[in-house]
Formats: C-alpha cells, sequence, structure tokens
C-alpha cells in the first residue's frame, strides 16, 4: 500500500468518525420531546390564564367632520393625534364536579392626546379612575364573570354577567337582543356581558331533526345594573330555540319586558358546498322609537315596527383565502337623506357659530349627537372582507383588508389589517381605518379621516 | 387412534382455515380493522401538535379530543394560551369553530389549517378512514400491505390516500394524501407503538411532511387515548364552548 494510499485510508476513516459523530449527536438532542404533561385532576379545578395588549394609536382628525365641529367647535386641536392604551384582561376558571365558575375581568388605562368627550359610567361591578381627567382614563370591570351548574350535559344553568351570542352575522347581529352591539370595525373583540340568568336544554335525535336546544333568560335591569338595555327598571324574559335540520343551523328567538320593545328574530346558517356557507338572521323590533332631526332644528319622534335583516356568504378557496360577504339592512337607521340632513344642520350650525359665535343651533344638533353618532347608523350596509392565511408562505401571519359601505351614501371605510404571531404567545396586529366620503355622507364625517393602530398583544 | 387422526385432521382444517381467513382478508377488511386499531369507536384523548420549522423552532399546542360513533368528534385547544378554549365540532361533514368571548361557533371546512403550518381541520378532526374513503386496491409488499383509497365524496380534504399498513399489527406505518391530479399533498409517518392500556396498542406518533411545506415538519403526539362514551348531546352547537369541563 503507498503512502498516499494511507493517508486516503486514514481521510475516509476520519470523515466516517466525523460523520458517525455527527449523526451520534443528532441523535442525542431530538427534534421534539415526545412527552407531554397533561394537568392532573387536581390542578384542572383552578385555571388562571389571559391576555395583556399594549394598543398605540396615530390619527389624522377629520376637521371638517360634524363629530370634530361638535365637540371642539371652540377648541382648535391638531389635525395630527396619538392615543395609548394598555389593556389587562384576565380569565379564570374553576370547577368542581357539577359547578363551574368563570371570569374574565378587565382593566384599561388610557392617554390621549385629544381631549376625551364625556362618558356614562360603566356597569356594575366597576371602578372609573380618573374621572375628571381630560387626557387620561381608566377603568376595572367585569366584562364575564357567570357560576354554572352542571348536573347533565343536555342540562346547564348559568347565572352572572354573561355574553350572549345570539345570531349568525360576523359582523352585525339585529336578532341578538342581550348582547350590547358588536364594533364593525373590530367584531372579534371581547364585549362586556349583561347580568343574566340562563338555562340550556339540548336534545339530541336521529333522523332529519339531529338536534334541539332551548335556552331561556332572564334579564333585570336596575340602576348601573345591564344600562340601556331597557329604559327604566324593569326584567325581560327571552329564549332562543336552536334547530339543526337537515345539515342547517336555524335559531328562533324572542325578548320582551317593561319598558323594552318586544323582539322576535329568526337566523340560518348552512353550507352549499364544503368551501362555500351562507348565513342570514332577521329581526323585528315592535314599536322602536326614532329620534329624527330636521333641517329647521325641530324633532320629532317616529314610532314603528323596525323590521331589520342580514344575508351573508363565506367562500373559502384552496389557497385558504377567505371571502366573507354581507348585506344589512338596519331597520333602526336612518335613512340617507336623514343623515345628510343632520350633517348639513352641524355644518350650518358651526359656520353661523364661527360667524356670530352663537351656540344655539349646535347645542340643538348636540342633543341628538348620540343617535347620529353611533356606529352603523344607517339604514343598508354591505361589508366584504378578504382574509388570506399565510401570504407568501410566511407562516402565523395572516393579512385582512375590510371595505364597509354605507350604501345609502356612498361612503365607505377601508381596513387593511395584518396579525403576526411572533411567538405562541406574543401577537402583533397593526391595522389602518380609513374611511372614505363627502361632506353630508356617514363616513365622511367620522371624527378621524385616518386612523393607524399597532397592537401587541402578550398572552399568559 | 382413528379419533385421534380425527382430532388433528380437525385441527389442521381449523388452523388452515384460520390462516386462510388472514390471508383472505380484502381491502375492505383490513381499513376496517386500521380503524379500530387506530382508535376505539368512542374515545377521548389528548394530542400535542408540534410545527416545526426549518431553522428548528418550534410551536407547541395541547388539544383534548372526544369522539363518538362514526361521525361525531369535537376537539378543544389547552395550550398555548392564545388558542385556549378554540374548540372545534364535527358533526359528519359540518364542521364549525368556537372561538372563546368573541363570537357565536361559525361553520369551516376541513380544508382550512388549524394552528399555521401543515396540519388542517381534517387531521385534528378526522374520522375512521372506512368513512371518508373507499378502498380501489390492495397489494401485498414483504411485510406491508399497501391500501390504495378513493374519498367517497368531494368534501374530504384529500382525495386518494396510499396507506402503507404493517401486516402483523394492521395499523398504517406510512400515509401519502393525493390530490384528485395526483400531487403529492403530505405524507403521514407512525411511529413509536405504544401501550395506551386496556392492550390497546397504537403508534403514539404522527409525523407530518409536505413538499409544499419544504423543510418543515408537523408531528402530533397522542397521550391518553381510552375508550369512553359520551351523550350525543355532548356533540352539538350549545355545549361546544363547554367541551373542556369533560375532562376527568
Amino acid at each position: 500500500m503507498t503512502k498516499a494510499g494511507v493517508q486516503l485510508g486514514l481521510f475516509f476513516c476520519m470523515a466516517l468518525i466525523l460523520v458517525a459523530s455527527a449523526s451520534a449527536l443528532a441523535q442525542d438532542e431530538p427534534l421534539y420531546d415526545a412527552d407531554f404533561d397533561i394537568p392532573t385532576a387536581e390542578e384542572k379545578h383552578f385555571e388562571f390564564w389571559g391576555q395583556a395588549e399594549f394598543r398605540m394609536y396615530e390619527r389624522l382628525l377629520n376637521r371638517d367632520s360634524a363629530v370634530y365641529e361638535e365637540r371642539f367647535y371652540n377648541s382648535r386641536q391638531d389635525e395630527l393625534q396619538a392615543d395609548l392604551l394598555l389593556q389587562i384582561k384576565p380569565e379564570i376558571s374553576m370547577k368542581y364536579e357539577k359547578f363551574g365558575f368563570y371570569a374574565r375581568p378587565r382593566a384599561d388605562v388610557e392617554w390621549s392626546q385629544l381631549p376625551l368627550s364625556a362618558s356614562s359610567e360603566p356597569d356594575e361591578p366597576s371602578e372609573r379612575f380618573f374621572k375628571n381627567d381630560q387626557h387620561w382614563a381608566g377603568d376595572i370591570m367585569l366584562e364575564e364573570g357567570v357560576a354554572a351548574w352542571r348536573p347533565d350535559p343536555r342540562f346547564t344553568l348559568e347565572t352572572g354577567k354573561k355574553v350572549l351570542k345570539w345570531g349568525k352575522g360576523y359582523a352585525w347581529n339585529p336578532v341578538s337582543f342581550a348582547s350590547r352591539p358588536k364594533d364593525v370595525d373590530d367584531p372579534d373583540q371581547t364585549r362586556e356581558g349583561y347580568v343574566m340568568g340562563v338555562a340550556d336544554a339540548i336534545f339530541s335525535f336521529d333522523g332529519p331533526l339531529q338536534t334541539l336546544a332551548f335556552t331561556p333568560v332572564v334579564v333585570p335591569v336596575w340602576e348601573r345594573v345591564n344600562t340601556g338595555l331597557a329604559s327604566d327598571t324593569s326584567v325581560l324574559y327571552g329564549g332562543k330555540l336552536y334547530f339543526l335540520i337537515a345539515d342547517v343551523d336555524m335559531d328562533v328567538m324572542a325578548m320582551a319586558g317593561d319598558y323594552y320593545d318586544t323582539s322576535l328574530g329568526f337566523d340560518f346558517a348552512m353550507n352549499l358546498t364544503d368551501n362555500f356557507a351562507i348565513h342570514g338572521e332577521t329581526a323585528v323590533r315592535l314599536g322602536y322609537e326614532k329620534t329624527v332631526l330636521h333641517d329647521d332644528g325641530t324633532r320629532s319622534v317616529d314610532e314603528y315596527d323596525a323590521w331589520s335583516f342580514l344575508l351573508g356568504a363565506r367562500y373559502l378557496t384552496e389557497a385558504e383565502t377567505t371571502y366573507l360577504l354581507e348585506y344589512y339592512h338596519n331597520g333602526e337607521g336612518y335613512t340617507a337623506s336623514q343623515l345628510e340632513t343632520y350633517y348639513d344642520y352641524v355644518h350650518t350650525a358651526y359656520d353661523t357659530y364661527q360667524a356670530t359665535g352663537n351656540t344655539a343651533d349646535l347645542n340643538k344638533s348636540k342633543q341628538v349627537s348620540s343617535y347620529y353618532n353611533q356606529s352603523s347608523v344607517g339604514q343598508d350596509y354591505l361589508y366584504f372582507r378578504v382574509s388570506q392565511k399565510e401570504p407568501f408562505n410566511i407562516l402565523y401571519l395572516n393579512t385582512t383588508a375590510t371595505v364597509i359601505m354605507n350604501l345609502g351614501d356612498g361612503s365607505l371605510s377601508f381596513n387593511p389589517e395584518a396579525s403576526y404571531m411572533l411567538t405562541s404567545n406574543f401577537e402583533l396586529r397593526p391595522r389602518l381605518i380609513l374611511p372614505i366620503g363627502g361632506s353630508d355622507t356617514e363616513f365622511g364625517n367620522k371624527l378621524n379621516a385616518a386612523r393607524g393602530e399597532l397592537r401587541c398583544v402578550y398572552y399568559f | 387412534m382413528h379419533n385421534v387422526k380425527h382430532i388433528l385432521f380437525l385441527v389442521a382444517f381449523s388452523l388452515l382455515l384460520g390462516c386462510g381467513q388472514v390471508f383472505a382478508m380484502d381491502a375492505g377488511e383490513v381499513l376496517l380493522a386500521v380503524d379500530r386499531n387506530l382508535a376505539p369507536v368512542s374515545y377521548e384523548s389528548y394530542r400535542k401538535l408540534i410545527n416545526i420549522e426549518p431553522d428548528g423552532s418550534k410551536r407547541e399546542y395541547v388539544l383534548y379530543t372526544i369522539k363518538k360513533g362514526q361521525d361525531m368528534v369535537a376537539s378543544v385547544f389547552l395550550k398555548p394560551s392564545s388558542e385556549k378554549g378554540r374548540a372545534t365540532l364535527r358533526l359528519g361533514d359540518n364542521m364549525w369553530l368556537h372561538i372563546p368571548s368573541v363570537a357565536k361557533p361559525v361553520r369551516i371546512t376541513s380544508l382550512q389549517s388549524v394552528t399555521g403550518g401543515i396540519f388542517n381541520n381534517a387531521d385534528i378532526m378526522r374520522l375512521d378512514y372506512s368513512v371518508e374513503y373507499a378502498p380501489e386496491s390492495m397489494e401485498e409488499s414483504g411485510d406491508a400491505y399497501v391500501l390504495r383509497l378513493k374519498a367517497k365524496t368531494n368534501d374530504v380534504a384529500y382525495d386518494r390516500l396510499e396507506m402503507l399498513v404493517a401486516k402483523d399489527q394492521l395499523v398504517p406505518t406510512e400515509i401519502k394524501c393525493l390530490a384528485a391530479s395526483g400531487m403529492l399533498i403530505k405524507t403521514l409517518h407512525f411511529k413509536k407503538m405504544t401501550d395506551f392500556g386496556d392492550g390497546f396498542i397504537r403508534p403514539a406518533i404522527v409525523e407530518t411532511d409536505s413538499p409544499l411545506h419544504k423543510g418543515y415538519l408537523s408531528v402530533m403526539i397522542f397521550a391518553r387515548m381510552k375508550a369512553r362514551d359520551f351523550s350525543d348531546e355532548v356533540f352539538t352547537l350549545n355545549y361546544l364552548p363547554r367541551i373542556e369541563t369533560l375532562r376527568q
């Protein structure tokens, strides 16, 4: 054997040893841990988790909007404004045999460069801070707190503060009689519940009717409990019947009581194909009273049975693009001409104040501003949302673009947003809200001409 | 002596008949055996899902799952906190997703991915293979059967499956999931035969890779799988937010 051959042999031996060592090392470090801990029965009795969120807003004010002119007619504000919000939402769950308890308190601390408008006290139990501060706001409140008794899978009894999730619509739920309205700009955000007693009885069958469920509710209203649900102290009674018939979800619901407009509703959801689903809901509110401002500054109250309905469809492509389209007719809303009358009246009243210093007309408009400046104040809306899961194969990233259009006046809000799970417990959510419309339209009269926000959410 | 011959003949005949039955198992019988060897008809189980990225970083999820009969499955995420309480219900071809404290259950499809990564709803909420697939052919390849399966309807996530089944234990060792075009979507590798108690033995680990997600690996690890009966009412939209309360 030549010297070169020996050297070559040694080289190959060394290479083999190195390869073997590398593979041995690789075997010493498995890709994943094949064992995992499952909480024992004792640990399961009490669970604590939640989220802490820090939001930064930057907004460009629309100083020609009716809202701005009513609020800041005598104190001109800078066009560019910043806001900061820290929100903590712990969740507590306890279970003992057939009894359970769930609570989700919420603590908010907010700083706003723009002077904050006065707002009503939150429902009990709650505590408000910085009550007389123009730039700081804070409160601790209970979003949900429910005690439950589950003697059998077929029956549940719950009492406490609870969010009832009635309806099939994504952006709006006209049949959600005992829930606070969703924020149409952020329908997935958690909401504060109402204090109530709820029972739930479920029955399963063989045949076309697969499931029948009855959910009666009792909702008391007094002082700072369930504020706004009824116009005076009252006890409301309602219920929901759910059917799963031939793969179609259907609900019939009703709610009635003193100082409350009796409401009836129906909803449905079904798949037409595996990746195409439709849903809808309709509700009637009997004897609804709508306050209307006329162009001479006088007010009238129209009383009628308000009929609302929603139709929607959700379509998923193979590339995991989800299209969601909803049409919503809000029977309690204002027509395009009624909104135009109000906006024109405010703009004229503001011009009058600028010219003469007279606030009489502005004061008249402010008396109805809480009706006219609420979300989804119009009668006909289109909601179109496109979501792309993991675009460009970027794992844990979701991108969404939403258009909310008032079909009455053609104004709209365009909201592009993204959500990225940086780690299993840390999420970043940048978002833009861009209202677009003329001076006599709903979205043309939003306080913000544009709003950018970044949410940083830590889950614990 | 004559009796002994009779007895020997009967024993030999019985053995031959028994062996014959083993050898004569058709594709449908193998598929049914695979289903029963992977899970009891009605059961509860815990699963850890791990997404492993090309750079080695990992995301882990823990699920509690219950199943009853041929077409009822429900799952709820226990970990991480960002997913906790997210529950999915499947009744045949219908699937609903419940996100706690956000909205009511919405209808979803089997194609949608659950956690990001390779797993989709069909993987998490899988019914018995024999419910969704019909055997097209079966071959023998050494110590394994090669089962070729075709989806019974268009509502199934994968149009065809190629299942490699160990002859001795009648459990899958590998499943190739194919699109209608024949394109390979993902491959499942079954590993680590584990005794879950009561003589129930099945692979505890299913590794999944996909040519569509090169370099990514998704792992599903089973624990505490055991037979348990539930009432039908548990598999309803009204009960979905309360699935976690069934844990014992």
